[in-house]
This record gives structure tokens, sequence and C-alpha cells, in this order.
């Protein structure tokens, strides 16, 4: 597949050192033995010819008539597919920054005019600022700082020096500072949960933590900030106050760790988080935890989600997007809708007329009017596509954003700063 | 071996030998990729024995589900993945003991390794910090070289999730392993 890109000299070395480890694993092995084992389980591949076969035995006139028929009706699907894709696109004014391999495409999905920014070596997680002036990132595996820059590519700067950080970053709601997971570099001390001012200034660790803290989000009123934390079995929500520095476990275990590196969903107008979580059973619930005197509150929200569900963000107060997976028709792989939810535990509507395979974290509109995933263009990695879907249920539109150089992490939609 | 899993003609037609019931075409598959499965099942495991254990389970599944797989250009991620499963469910059944820092540096741990190499003594103990989960992933991803697309296949989840996910274990093991 194409994601053999040049691996930076630490993804090298490791590559290297976890080959050379490998080995001692490695045993002759004895064909009689696997053979004997493999028949002594009392099973076996015994059965249905290869498929070539069966092909061997069809006339090639009635091949020839089925292939013919098969390009007419591709020809007749794109005919259509063409004429859908005249539909006018989503009304909201907005840019779109995309995180990738060492570069933000940053773009206005309305025009279809992306710019691809330089931002390091590494996976970038753009996040736009809340007055959508400035994009700040970090840059996942890497050993750099939390970065600024401008929206138009300018001003590319440190926001701190001598710290890494490698998770997304958290805008505070006046724009006046960023939540990152970072720690001191070189060495590596002081890992956890700081805050910074947006120009540098008054670094704190709010939570001295060696557990890697992930999907910060600012609550609206910028008093407290919530963020997972893995425990080396699970994932669990945490909401530290800003103030104080005190720390508080909201969430049962979230779905596997594996998926997952979305902000946490604040409930606009409430004291209240969205997140998906193992289900007691099987799969996942869709959760809202609210803080009702005092204390967390856990309440599923849509359970059922047998095969899946992830990254819920907020449309408005009322409704909200995510991801849902299902296993495909007449397959055991996943696949994935976006769909339209509600607070009040209904589903509204699925969006888009396919499945979608995001290669990077999606994003909503500002105001709730659309949500944006960006995916391989043509179903290749080669380069990216923004698919935008309207919440009212129109058809999808694609938009061309540009190379993908690979990776990918993040997208940021914000409205354009006055 | 290489050469073999290159030739999609005849990996094909030794995949459909092996679903008709061919001794033979199974034990050259055997040999072709049995190595391949213990590397990735060992670094899951950190155990030679088990790693072999999780083989072998695996070549059973493989003989059992041989004939289910649609792409034999495949065969080798389907493989790999398949001892990967073994792997994650024999560590997960005895991960009850605890982790133990390896303290003394194995006689060849470093001998002869290049200078800025990663030390053996401290990949073996970042790697046991780690899940077995987390350390399929950098098993399928750095010593088969599979990608994102290819793992999220065999796991059943999305690539960006994936990378994602190996991006954060990448970044905790430079932060272990990178204090120069």
């Amino acid at each position: 597949m194409t994601e053999q890109r040049i691996a930076p000299d630490f993804e090298r070395r490791l590559q290297d050192a976890l080959r050379s480890y490998s080995t001692e694993g490695v045993r002759a092995f004895n064909p009689a033995l696997i053979s004997e084992r493999a028949r002594s389980a009392g099973v076996g591949p015994l059965g249905r010819a290869w498929p070539r076969g069966l092909l061997r035995r069809v006339d090639p006139r009635v091949l020839r008539v089925a292939l013919l028929v098969a390009l007419l009706a591709v020809a007749l699907v794109i005919a259509l597919a063409g004429s859908r894709r005249t539909v006018p696109s989503l009304p909201v004014p907005g840019l779109v920054a995309i995180g990738t391999t060492g570069q933000i495409l940053v773009g206005d999905p309305l025009s279809g005019r992306f710019q691809a920014f330089p931002a390091g070596a590494h996976d970038t997680t753009p996040v736009w600022s809340p007055d959508g002036k400035r994009i700040a990132f970090s840059q996942i595996g890497g050993r750099d700082p939390i970065q600024v820059v401008d929206a138009d590519g300018r001003n590319l700067h440190a926001v701190i020096d001598g710290m890494g950080a490698g998770e997304p970053p958290a805008w505070s709601p006046d724009g006046a500072r960023i939540a990152f997971a970072g720690y001191r570099y070189p060495g590596g001390a002081e890992p956890g949960l700081w805050v910074v001012g947006a120009d540098g200034t008054g670094p704190t660790r709010l939570v001295a933590s060696d557990a890697h803290p992930n999907r910060l989000a600012w609550s609206p009123d910028g008093s407290m900030i919530a963020f997972a934390q893995f425990d080396g079995e699970h994932s669990y929500v945490h909401v530290v106050d800003v103030a104080s520095g005190a720390v508080t476990l909201v969430s049962s275990p979230l779905v596997d760790h594996l998926e997952e590196m979305a902000p946490l969903a604040w409930q606009p107008g409430k004291v209240a988080l969205l997140y998906a979580r193992a289900a007691e059973n099987l799969g996942h619930d869709l959760v809202i935890a609210e803080r009702i005197d005092g204390t967390w509150v856990e309440r599923p929200l849509i359970s059922d989600l047998l095969a899946g569900a992830a990254e819920p963000m907020w449309l408005d107060g009322q409704r909200f997007v995510f991801l849902r997976s299902s296993l495909g028709p007449g397959t055991s792989s996943l696949e994935r809708r976006p769909v339209v939810g509600r607070a009040d535990g209904t589903i509204e509507r699925v969006l888009g007329d396919a499945p979608i395979e995001p290669v990077a974290l999606g994003c909503v509109a500002p105001d709730g009017s659309g949500a944006a995933f960006p995916v391989g263009t043509n179903g290749t990695p080669d380069a990216i596509d923004l698919l935008m879907l309207p919440t009212d249920g129109r058809p999808a539109t694609r938009y061309p954003a540009g190379a993908w150089v690979s990776g990918g992490v993040a997208c940021s939609w914000q409205a354009v700063g006055p | 071996m290489r050469a073999m899993a290159e030739d999609s003609a005849s990996l094909e037609l030794l995949v459909a030998g092996a679903c008709a019931g061919d001794d033979a075409a199974f034990t050259r598959l055997v040999a072709a990729y049995h190595e391949d499965l213990l590397r990735v099942a060992f670094v899951i495991t950190g155990d030679a024995d088990m790693a072999a254990d999780a083989a072998q389970l695996a070549w059973q599944t493989a003989w059992r589900k041989l004939r289910n797989l649609r792409e034999p250009d495949r065969l080798r991620s389907w493989l790999v993945a398949i001892a990967a499963n073994e792997a994650r469910q024999l560590t997960r059944r005895q991960r009850r003991r605890s982790v133990v820092e390896i303290a003394v540096a194995p006689e060849s741990s470093t001998a002869g390794e290049p200078t800025g190499a990663i030390s053996r003594l401290d990949l073996t103990n970042a790697i046991n910090r780690l899940t077995p989960d987390d350390r399929e992933l950098i098993a399928l991803r750095y010593v088969m070289g599979l990608d994102s697309f290819e793992i999220a296949a065999a796991r059943g989840r999305s690539a960006s999730g994936i990378r994602a996910r190996i991006a954060r274990v990448l970044a905790q093991l430079r932060r272990e392993l990178d204090r120069d």
C-alpha cells in the first residue's frame, strides 16, 4: 500500500531495534508437527474449489456479455453520480484546517481553495483559536512544543520552548490560554496536563500524570478541562478544575482506546460531557455525564451500538454527530456511517448515502449545519478530499483539499474571523 | 520466502491447493510464513514459548479458515493478524503476572549495536510497559511493515484510529527510549 513514508530517525531506529528483537522468538519449525496438529484439531479447509476453477468452466461468450453489461451499468452509475454533484454546497462560510504529516491544509471548502502550510515533520493536529485567526497544533510522535500559526500560514512559532507535546491542544474559550499534554524535553520530566498563555507566558502543570492525558476539551465557561487518561487497561474521563487543579473522575471505562483521539464533547449550555464508553455486554454506549449538585452522573443516551461508536461532536445544544460502526452487508468488516443523534436519545438521521472511511478526525460547522470528514480521494490515501455532509439530510459534497503526505490526525472547522 | 510471497500467481495456487486439502501446499505456506508469525507473536508475548504456541494456534485457525480468504495477495497480513490475535489472547490469559523490569542486560544487548541504536535492554523494558494491544500494533507496523490500512482491515477498525494510536504509542516509546 502507499503508507511507506520515509521514517523519521526515531521510527527508523525503533524499527531496526524491534526487528532485531523479534528474531529472539524465531525457532525452527517442524512441518509435520504443524500439519499433524492442524489435522488433529478435526478441521480443515477441505471444501469448495477456488473460484478460478469455476470461471474456467464458464463459456467465454457468456463472460463477454456479462462484462459488457457490467460496463454499461458502471457508466450509468457514473453518469448519475455526476448529475448529483451539482447540488449546491453548504451555506456556512468558514475555514477548515486538516492536519497531515508535515503540513496543515487550510482552506475554504465552499470555494474549494486549500493551501498547504509546512508544519514540521510529523502528524499535525490543528485546532482553530476561538476567534478563527490562529491555529495551534502539536506534532504527534514528535518532540516539538505546541506551535501556533496565523490563519494565513505566517508567524509560525513555538508557544513555549523546551517542552514536548503529543496530543491535540485545546484553546480556552477566550483564546488567552492553551492546554496541552506535555513534558519537559529533553528528559521527559514533569509529564502531565499543562496550561500556558497563548503568548507563552505562565506555563503551569495543572495535572501531574505519566498516563498520557489526551482528548483535552476546555469547558465552555473556561473553568474546567476534560481529559481522558489510560490506566493500562481502559481510558477514563476526568475533569480538572482550572483554578484549583482538583481532578474528578467522571466516567466508567471508555471505548477501546485504539479508536479515539477526538476532543471530549462539552454539551453547549450545560455542564455535561458526551462520549462513547464500553457497553456492559457488547459494543458501545453513547453516554452523557452531567454534573448535578457537584456530582458527576452518567446517563446512557444511545445504547446497543454493538459494532461501535466514536467521535461524538455537538452540533448545537440538542443535536450531535457521531460515527456509528456496523458490519457491512455480507462481510465481516466494519463500515462507518455518520449519524445525527439528539440529546433525548433518539437518532435523527444517517448522513450521506454511503459508508465513509475518514483519514483524520472529523469536525462540525460552527453553526451546526454540517459535518466534515477528511477522506482519501477515490478511496486511496494519495490525496485528501473533504467530505461535507449537511446535517439536514442533503447529499454530501466532496472538495479536493490537497496532497496527503501520510498520517492525518485532525480537522478543525471555524467561522471566518472578523 | 519473500520471493514466493510476491509471486501472486504461485501464491494463489498454493492457497487454492491448501484449501483443497493439499498437505504439501499448506506445509509450503507454513515454511514461508512461520517465521513472520513467530516474530510478531514474540513482540506481543515477550516469550519465545508463548510465541511458538501462538503461531501454532494461528496455523490451526488458518487451516480452518483459509477458504474464507478472498484475496490471496493479503495472505501474509491475514496470517500475521491471526498470530497477533492469538498472542494477544495468550498474553491476556497470563497477564496477571506482574511486569518485571529487566535489570541486567543480556550479554548481547548492546554488543555490536551502532551508535544511537536503541539498546535491547531499554527496548525490552519499554515494550513490557505497553499493553498487549499496543505491542500488537507496533509489531504489525514496525516488524511486519504493515500500513495502517492493512492493520485496520485486520483489526476491524478505522485506519485513522490505528494511526492515531500508533502515533500515541510511538510518542510514549520515544519519551522512554530517546532521552538523549
